[in-house]
């Protein structure tokens, strides 16, 4: 018997934000095609994890946003899915909703329908940085339905928070976070704003229309968020994510330690435990296929043994656990740290005393307790160029 | 072929002005080579050479011409490289031959390497045959060239030939005035042996082949020959003459041009402008004009990959074996590792040999600025050469430091003048005087520092005369230079590498293009990084690339692993490119675009 976790892609939105790269769009009617594409999916392509010795240990709902789909079509989706796999009995079922789309029937429907686990898009409760985002809700509407939901009987709700928005102040990111604190989620993302090329906000910042956020005040504001979600209770889990003990998602974790994952609808990924494949990302080609009886990936690959290291690491470094140094040896017959030391010069060289996601007195980024390797808070802030350094030194 | 039957002759040209098309015409007429054969171009066949238009290794090939006296006459086409980095080249070509066809092309006109060809000729006392060419062409200027070129020969005007290399049309009218303008070539086969090398090659089963022209005596194979500058002998093994390919015969004799082949491994064995003489009657003096050919620009070329350095070796050994020229010595830089110091005759010569290392040998470089060699003096009055910035020592001991110069020709429309003489200027000039070839178009008289037109001066030229200006020059010798060696420093090291040697009225200039310029180039990394121009102690410019305090992307793209893995394996690859130097990563691209702080 094996475990997996499934991941269904809602590719639709209201409104695209305009910071956005994911795949998702804003033309409705093409839910229904969708949803029978979806469920031929469901019920013909997922060759890589065959029932009955393959078991659910979470569904996550994401998008786009999923609260596009009105109750019964959830309510069907859960229960072709429920036909065909089983259930681990605490399986984490979780649902992304965006405040302002969902009323409190919409949350009990889903609360009843077996849905454990709301994550929900608050990215920030200043009507300003709303508005530079393009969100379509208000400070007030995030409140409401977080409100709503513990009505409605969810005892697992978390709020993804954004910082460095342009114009954001460290002033107004402290009281984003002591509202989020006041309404107790469970669970708190906070991610730093990317500006991705071929995003509106991306074309903004190119003509100056927008102005960065400046980087000592990001940094500011992560290692503030840090300290203050830590002191009231949470712990700094992953590099984005801080958890009420035993709030972890089981659905990202799954995908940070490199276990078996399946994804359903366009662009969604899968991994059997050594393949990689993914789904066409575009909806039109995605229900054609499937429409046609064509199996809706793109493509596959399986990882070297080299590509597979480069995995362990960056998957590695943005968990509180790190990089398991047995585990490495096991797999690569190698000393990890002896082999990291000649670079390690780069970051005023390797602790062995911070713990992990810690500031670290001397500005160092590596820290190891003997059983892992792992950043402090000094080197997660620079997780893309030391993971960057690491795979090209070692590799 | 008695010697009244023979010529000697060659075309010089400015760079397309239809020199090789003319020879093509020449060969189809006279028979030498059909259509097809024509297709392989031999006179001009290496691939970057077509490319690029130039040509860089001459090649000789003699046609069998039925004059309109009923005559057969032999004509020796000896081929001319056509670029400036080549003048001695040119010049001992020149001194094989009795004539010359001078072509200029019906729309351009008179440009400067035709003045500066037509000079070398003169000097080698040649018959002169002016040709106008391309007259098909709608934008032919005939008559105004025709007073240009009577205003630099001399002539008259009936002597000038109008041709289409193209159509053909006016070809034959060349061939005549080659067999009846141009004297057959003197020189008495009975005395001592003096042949004049104008080319080598080199062939992989038979060695250096040296292509000569005999000017007295005779060779033959079996005798013992002796190079007069080396003085090295050999046995003759083989002569021949030029055909469409090399025909064996069993004699040269004076007047004639034909190729020796003696066993000689290496063409530094058969150096072009050297007199070949026989051992039993060596001939006392040999012919004027031999010089060695000494490399006047330098670089450092170092593989972007360490472990192609051996690689890097044997294909500079395999170039040096065709050209004598080329230069080369280990080199080791803290900044770029192991490579080679490599001397060039010019500019082009270097670009020639980095692409076909680039291209032919499939090698990933990196090359320094180019520099002049300096001759240093010392407190004893005593000379040392350097031809690397990063070997020139600190001031002190120095008494004095001279630079090459170059006497330069620059052929303008003369309404560009006041644009290029403030060019001329910043590249420290020295003003001779302008000659007037017409109304319109002058010739400027210059001498520089070879150091001010390594780089960019061409280009420069160009531009500021919309396309029209032209340049040819020759080295004069050296001369007093206020030069300084210039550092750069990052996080207070020196980057031996990015070291040049510059008049010291432009080193703040150039120390603070260079600081710029490294300062958008040198990635953010965990450390601030200080860069710094220095001259000795001096710090003379500074620029700092800030410390990297945050970078970080951690939005979880939901199951895609993949797409961070292959962000990830690129910014691997980019790495590759990348020199450690002490802490500090620079990318490769900082020291070749030092080259283009414009
Ligand atoms: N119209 C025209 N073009 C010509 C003539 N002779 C040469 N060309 C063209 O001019 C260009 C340069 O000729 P080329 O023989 O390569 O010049 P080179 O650099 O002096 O050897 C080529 O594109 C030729 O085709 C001619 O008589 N008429």
């Amino acid at each position: 018997m094996h475990t997996f976790s499934l991941y269904i892609h809602v590719p639709f939105c209201f409104k695209k934000c305009n910071y956005c790269n994911f795949y998702s769009s804003t033309d409705l009617t093409r839910i229904d095609d969708y949803l029978l594409a979806l469920q031929k999916e469901i019920e013909h392509y997922c060759l890589l994890f065959p029932p009955p010795e393959f078991i659910l240990k979470s569904i996550y709902f994401g998008g786009g946003t999923p609260s596009v789909l009105q109750s019964l079509s959830i309510e069907y989706i859960l229960s072709i899915l429920k036909k065909k796999w089983n259930r681990l009995p605490e399986a984490q079922i979780s649902f992304e909703i965006n405040p302002g789309t969902v009323s409190s029937q919409k949350l009990s429907d889903l609360r009843r329908m077996g849905i454990n686990r709301l994550s929900v898009g608050v990215q920030s409760f200043c009507d300003k940085d709303l508005l530079m985002l393009q969100r379509l809700h208000s400070k007030k509407d995030a409140e409401t339905v977080i409100k709503q939901a513990r009505l409605a009987g969810f005892s697992d709700v978390g709020i993804d928070l954004i910082f460095a928005i342009p114009g954001q102040t460290m002033k107004t990111w402290k009281s984003n976070l002591s509202r989020s604190l006041s309404l107790n989620p469970d669970h708190i993302s906070v991610y730093g704003l990317t500006i991705e090329e071929e995003t509106p906000l991306f074309q903004a910042l190119r003509k100056n229309k927008v102005m960065p956020c400046d980087e000592e005040l990001e940094r500011e504001m992560y290692i503030y968020a840090a300290g203050t979600l830590k002191n009231a209770g949470y712990e700094h889990y992953e590099i984005s994510n801080f958890a009420l003990p035993g709030k972890e998602s089981v659905h990202n974790q799954n995908y940070w330690q490199k276990n078996p994952y399946l994804g359903i609808g366009p662009a969604a990924h899968s991994f059997d435990g050594l393949r990689r494949c993914w789904n066409i990302a575009d909806i039109n080609r995605y229900t054609n296929r499937l429409h046609c009886d064509q199996s809706p990936l793109e493509s596959c690959e399986q990882p070297s043994t080299n590509q597979q290291k480069i995995e362990t690491i960056f998957l590695g470094l943005r968990q509180k656990s790190g990089i398991d140094l047995q585990r490495w040896k096991e797999s690569y017959a190698q000393d990890l740290l002896q082999s990291l030391q000649p670079l390690s010069k780069n970051w005023n060289g390797l602790d062995d005393s911070t713990p992990p996601f810690s500031l670290s007195e001397n500005n160092r980024c590596l820290s190891h307790n003997g059983n892992s390797l792992y950043l402090t808070l000094n080197g997660l802030l620079l997780y893309d160029t030391i993971c960057s350094e690491i795979v090209s030194f070692l590799l | 072929m008695k010697q009244d039957k023979l010529r000697n002759f060659c075309i010089i040209a400015h760079i397309d002005h239809g020199k090789s098309t003319l020879a093509d015409r020449l060969l189809e007429i006279t028979g030498t080579m059909t259509k097809e054969e024509m297709k392989e171009q031999i006179l001009d066949n290496m691939d970057l050479e077509r490319e690029r238009g130039i040509t860089i290794k001459m090649h000789a090939i003699t046609m069998e011409y039925q004059a309109d006296d009923g005559q057969k006459y032999n004509l020796n086409l000896i081929d001319t490289p056509g670029h400036v980095d080549f003048t001695y080249e040119v010049s001992r070509s020149l001194a094989a031959c009795e004539g010359a066809v001078l072509v200029v092309d019906a729309a351009q006109g008179v440009e400067a390497q035709t003045v500066s060809n037509l000079y070398l000729a003169i000097e080698n006392d040649l018959e002169i045959i002016p040709v106008i060419n391309k007259i098909d062409l709608p934008s032919a200027r005939v008559e105004e060239i025709k007073q240009q070129i009577i205003e630099l020969l001399g002539c008259k005007e009936e002597e000038i030939l109008l041709t289409s290399a193209k159509t053909g049309e006016g070809v034959k009218s060349v061939l005549n005035a080659i067999v009846n303008k141009i004297p057959p070539p003197g020189g008495d086969s009975d005395h001592p042996t003096r042949a004049l090398i104008f080319d080598s090659v080199f062939n992989t089963y038979r060695g250096a082949i040296a292509y000569v022209r005999i000017v007295e005596g005779s060779l033959v194979p079996g005798e013992m020959i002796k190079f007069m500058s080396t003085g090295k002998t050999f046995e003759l093994q083989e002569v021949g003459v030029f055909r469409f390919g090399n025909i064996r015969t069993t004699k040269l004799s004076a007047g004639e041009v034909g190729y020796v082949i003696a066993g000689a491994k290496d063409v530094k064995d058969t150096r072009v402008g050297d007199t070949i003489t026989t051992v039993e009657t060596p001939a006392t003096k040999p012919l004027p004009g031999y010089r060695e050919v000494k490399p006047m620009v330098f670089s450092g070329m170092f593989p972007s990959d360490a472990e192609n350095y051996e690689d890097l070796r044997s294909a500079l050994e395999k170039l040096k074996l065709n050209d004598s020229s080329l230069f080369y010595e280990p080199e080791t830089s803290m900044a770029l590792g192991f490579g080679f110091r490599c001397g060039f005759l010019g500019l082009l010569h270097m670009e020639i040999i980095q692409e076909r290392l680039e291209r032919e040998y499939e090698l990933d470089l990196v090359s320094t600025v180019p520099n002049v060699e300096f001759h240093i003096y010392d407190a004893n009055n005593e000379m040392h050469k350097v031809d690397n910035p990063a070997d020139l020592q600190e001031a002190g001991n120095i008494d004095r430091i001279e630079e090459p110069y170059i006497r330069a020709n620059i052929l303008t429309p003369s309404e560009f003048i006041g644009n290029i003489m403030p060019l001329a200027m910043e590249r420290r000039g020295i003003y001779h005087n302008t000659e007037y070839l017409d109304t319109t178009r002058a010739v400027l008289h210059y001498d520089f520092p070879l150091a001010e037109v390594i780089f960019d001066f061409y280009d420069r030229l160009k531009s500021l005369s919309r396309g029209y200006a032209s340049f040819d020059y020759e080295f004069v010798g050296f001369r007093p230079g206020d030069v300084v060696k210039l550092d750069i420093l990052l996080n207070g090291e020196k980057v031996d590498a990015l070291s040049v040697v510059v008049h010291r009225e432009k080193a703040y200039e150039w120390g603070r293009r260079v600081c710029e310029k490294l300062r958008e180039l040198i990635p953010r990394q965990m450390y601030q990084v200080a860069i710094q121009a220095a001259i000795g102690s001096k710090v003379i410019a500074r620029e700092t690339v800030k410390a990297l305090r945050k970078n970080v992307t951690a939005k979880c793209y939901g199951g895609d692993i993949t797409r961070k893995r292959k962000l990830l394996e690129k910014q691997k690859e980019g790495k590759k490119r990348m020199k450690q130097l002490g802490k500090v990563q620079v990318p490769q691209e900082a020291f070749l675009s030092i080259l283009k702080v414009d």
